[in-house]
């Protein structure tokens, strides 16, 4: 009569699956991860502060992570629960905001300009690398795109916040700060916001108790080299002085994919003698108006990147990045598609897998711009432009740079 | 009632093994399997506001989970069957208790797929019986059956060996 018993324990530790689930995985497909554009600036403000204090309330209870000598505790400080909005209870991290555990690490002011050197960073007497407290980088919230790294610095002295996040606002800008358009919210006595689109899917934020003027001159000085903080990146065209909107034609230290160390290079073709790879620049498109490149001084030829821009007559304006592929499969690539269901009207981004002819790439939909990318031939591709750039465009020119890899 | 996101977490951290592990019974592979259930609870997550609490939320993820599976598996314009997809599905092989993966391969589909339904996926007796559209005691009758065919089936390999 034992049998049974003994069969049913059989079945049950034959049927033992392994146990590796990945809750950010399902909040990232199910779209609740990534903030929407259409957001408004208070639900924006609530995502990232929740990260924050997700981010924050982790460094408490993470071994190795309980002492936080400069960030401050107590409900007024930026990862205090209350967030760093203030403690007006909007912060918290409930509701739908995803609570579950981010793999974050606290890191120096150093290892972040090493280990991600594309996020701005302020060099003014309120912040800079000497006074910065705290810094914590949350991998994985993008694993597909390490250059969407989250991450945020806390400088005690002022009491400023910078975030780092993978999506702009979304809305009209007012203020243009060194070509990034920009919105300043009122604190009213508490924490005032600075955000700073810096790329469609892209976002800065400052927050402090802070004035408009003093958030503004901080973000003035942000600048993605350490050593040189004060100067853009050589213009693609030095005979244009520096613009002051986001569609002016200088090169500055948003340009997509050259974040650091970037020089210009005279033709595509002299930039691929110091690069890993043999780069793509389909003659369909015309000549680039900018040809970027990983300054071969800096780095190695795996991790150099070359960045084309281009002025399209009637496709307007847009990137070609190229880098080697390294460890970016399309499988990897496929595990971040996911689309809205149509009976959630909230939900605008979407990201698919799309047909290149012969490859596939992921196509996201971020509210403000395209985006697509692929990996061909050892090669990472991307091509993202500003507001103006809709899908059809940027599918045009995903296909044809495409065709070209295989050709 | 809409179930909640923190619902459905609790869910899925204390139930994906067996999720996983019905689901690539079903499916042949641990692999497909993997990404149905993310799939299966990025759904649930996505239609939350549907759940109407008139069953358990493990039951309703369940059916999102083995419809999702029924669609990875589509055969030109028709979906499979539970049944079907078993009985296309790669039979099971593990190395840790062969003996037990050739019994289960001898089984029928109906009867493995209770079996799968039950061991597999860890569902109560009532939920089986609800999927497949048949009585408790149905489910009961064929897991009698399958538990006497493995018992049979073990007992002739151990005779042979």
């Amino acid at each position: 009569m034992s049998e049974i018993p003994d069969m049913e324990r059989r079945l049950r530790e034959f049927a033992a699956a392994p146990d590796d689930g990945d809750w950010n995985d399902v909040m990232r497909r199910a779209g609740e991860r990534l903030p929407s554009p259409r957001f408004t600036r208070r639900r924006l403000a609530v995502a990232l502060a929740a990260a924050v204090v997700v981010a924050g309330s982790l460094a408490v209870l993470l071994p190795g992570h309980s002492t936080r000598s400069s960030a401050p505790a107590g409900r007024h400080g930026p990862t205090a629960p209350s967030g760093p909005i203030g403690p007006g209870g909007e912060t918290h991290a409930g509701g739908d905001v995803p609570q579950d555990p981010i793999p974050e690490r606290k890191i120096s002011m150093r290892e972040l300009r090493v280990e991600a050197p594309w996020i701005p960073l302020p060099d003014s007497e309120l912040a800079n690398d000497s006074n910065a407290g705290d810094a914590w980088v949350l991998d994985g919230v993008w694993p597909s795109l390490s250059s969407e790294r989250f991450a945020h610095v806390y400088y005690p002295t002022s009491r400023i916040t910078l975030s780092w996040s993978e999506n702009g606002i979304g809305v009209p800008d007012p203020l243009v700060i060194n070509g990034v358009p920009a919105r300043f919210i009122p604190g009213n006595g508490k924490w005032a916001s600075l955000y700073l689109d810096v790329l469609p899917t892209r976002g800065l934020l400052l927050q402090g108790p802070l004035t408009e003027s003093e958030l503004i001159a901080v973000a003035q000085t942000l600048n993605t080299d350490a050593t040189s903080p004060g100067e853009p990146l050589p213009p693609a065209d030095p005979s244009t002085p520096p613009g002051d909107t986001f569609n002016g034609p200088v090169g500055y230290w948003w340009e997509p994919g050259v974040l650091f160390h970037a020089v210009s290079a005279d033709s595509v073709a002299a930039a691929g003698e110091s690069l890993a790879f043999q780069p793509v620049a389909p003659s369909a498109l015309g000549n680039p108006t900018s040809i970027l490149q990983t300054d071969p001084a800096s780095a190695p030829a795996s991790d150099r990147v070359l960045s084309l821009r281009y002025d399209d007559p009637s496709l307007g304006r847009f990137w070609l990045l190229e880098r080697p592929s390294g460890s970016v499969t399309t499988s990897l690539l496929r595990t971040g598609a996911y689309d809205c269901p149509p009976e959630q009207p909230d939900c605008v981004h979407t990201a698919s897998m799309v047909d290149l002819g012969g490859v596939s790439g992921l196509s996201m939909l971020l509210g403000k711009a395209d985006r697509i990318v692929w990996v061909e031939n050892g090669i990472y591709f991307e091509v993202i432009g500003p507001p103006t750039f809709f899908t059809p465009a940027a599918l045009s020119v995903a296909k044809t740079v495409a065709a070209a890899a295989a050709g | 009632m809409p179930a909640t996101v923190e619902a459905i977490e609790e869910l899925y951290r204390s139930r994906y093994a067996s999720y996983r592990g019905g689901v690539a019974a079903l499916m042949g592979s641990h692999d497909a399997a993997r990404d149905v259930v993310q799939e299966a609870f990025a759904q649930a997550l996505r239609d939350r506001r549907d759940f109407r609490g008139d069953g358990s939320l493990a039951g309703w993820v369940w059916r999102i989970a083995f419809r999702t599976a029924l669609r990875s598996r589509q055969n030109g314009h028709r979906e499979l069957t539970l049944d079907e997809l078993v009985e296309v599905a790669p039979p099971p092989r593990d190395e840790r208790d062969p003996e037990l993966a050739a019994a289960l391969r001898s089984l029928s589909p109906r009867r493995r797929l209770v079996v799968y339904l039950r061991y597999f996926a860890d569902l109560p007796y009532a939920e089986i019986a609800s999927l497949l559209d048949i009585s408790e005691g149905t489910v009961a009758a064929t897991l009698s059956q399958a538990h006497a065919e493995l018992l049979e089936q073990l007992r002739d390999q151990e005779a042979v060996q």
